[in-house]
């Protein structure tokens, strides 16, 4: 392993990565529910 | 490589989130936030007054006295689906019947005070043996009452044989009774009311129908008076019969009182559709008549639902006889639902429910 790459960067990356995903999956399934209630 | 390791390490965060959001989102869209996603229900629900009380009373929920019997008799002419009027239905040799007879009828006579003092007074359906609902008829006071013009009108609620061939023990008191029908009797139907016999089906009528008949059908809430309304369903039922009518009482301080003749189109159709086009139909007082969950006394573990729905709409009296089934009546009474007892009386067999000659009175 690198030198500059560090553990704690790595992981942080994950939890933002974990924190987006969970507002665009949400996000996603509020719109598609919105859709499909439009189109009921 | 740094930025490659860190850029894999969001992926994957991302790719987690994206599934734990969508099925996070999709458990609270089902559950606590449920109201934010679906639209509000729309309800349109008409006003249909109030009355002060209401007495209701069995004339005759025996049908018929022997299940193997008219069983027997349905599938001697070739199943359920079979044209009613051509089937001949055992009138002779019976020994649990009525003078030999298997047939008996479904009737119920109705009071209600408007809130002005006044009275209406209501027939629901004719029954099925003409000499048995005549004896029924005599005995309840029914028949002076109809021969005296005092009944308002006749409500039937389906063209089933137990509860419309005995119309000739109706007609010969009263010929010119107004009748409301509901849409969809086949012409056999007019014709029995007008007079015409089926000897194959051991039916007739001696004394032709007089009065108006209306039609009524499920496009609106029928208000008959201030307080009674009737609910039309296109609902198609055994023996080639097709529509059924059920009636919404609303009591003043107590609430809606549902009466039924054999709630063919289903209890929680019923219940629902009071709930949906009905001033107060979230909850039901009363329920009253045949709820036609095991008429045959046989059961299902999908019949279970029909009894937890009785909770849903808080219903706090059931006066249910007739094509209910004595087990249902059994589950409902070991689920400690409100059943109001019966006196066994009259033929009706056992007192776990309201039998002929009892009366459920709501003020």
């Amino acid at each position: 392993m690198p030198e500059e790459q560090k553990p704690a960067e790595t992981g942080s990356k994950y939890w933002v990565g974990l924190l987006v995903g969970l507002a665009v999956g949400g996000g996603l399934f509020w719109a598609t529910m919105k859709i499909l209630v439009v189109m009921r | 490589m740094s930025q490659d390791v860190s850029r894999r390490s969001f992926m994957r965060g991302a790719s987690l989130g994206v599934m734990a959001g969508y099925f996070g989102a999709a458990g609270l869209a089902s559950t606590a936030l449920y109201r934010q996603v679906l639209p509000p229900e729309k309800l349109d629900q008409t006003d249909i007054g109030e009355l002060k009380g209401l007495r209701i009373k069995v004339v005759s929920e025996t049908s018929w006295y022997d299940n193997n019997v008219f069983l027997n008799d349905v599938k001697g002419a070739g199943g359920l689906l079979v044209n009613q009027y051509t089937i001949p239905w055992s009138v002779e040799g019976v020994k649990a019947g009525y003078k030999g007879s298997n047939l008996g009828g479904f009737a119920t006579y109705i009071e209600a005070e408007l809130l002005d003092g006044s009275i209406k007074r209501i027939l629901l359906d004719t029954g099925w043996n003409p000499e048995w609902m005549e004896k029924r008829f005599i005995e309840e006071g029914v028949a002076e009452k109809l021969a005296k013009k005092q009944i308002d009108y006749w409500v039937m609620s389906h063209e089933h044989i137990d509860h419309f061939f005995g119309v000739e023990a109706v007609t010969k008191y009263n010929p010119g009774q107004d009748v409301y029908v509901p849409k969809g009797w086949y012409p056999e139907g007019y014709d029995l009311l007008k007079g015409k016999a089926f000897p194959k089906a051991n039916v007739k009528n001696a004394h032709p129908h007089t009065g108006k008949v209306t039609v009524l059908d499920s496009s609106k809430v029928n208000k008959m008076f201030p307080g009674f309304a009737l609910l039309t369903f296109d609902v198609p039922i055994i023996l080639r019969v097709f529509g059924e009518q059920a009636m919404v009482f609303n009591v003043k301080d107590k609430g809606l009182v549902l009466v039924t003749g054999c709630c063919h189109m289903g209890i929680i159709t019923y219940m629902e559709t009071v709930r949906k086009k009905i001033k107060g139909g979230e909850k039901v007082y009363a329920v009253q008549g045949g709820l036609h969950i095991s008429p045959f006394e046989d059961w299902d573990p999908q019949y279970d639902d029909l009894i937890f729905a009785f909770n849903k709409y808080g219903v706090q009296k059931i006066g249910a006889n007739h094509c209910t089934g004595f087990i249902t009546v059994e589950k409902m009474i070991a689920a400690k639902l409100p059943v109001v007892k019966g006196t066994a009386r009259t033929m009706s067999k056992r007192d776990i429910y309201l039998g002929n000659g009892d009366e459920l009175a709501i003020a």
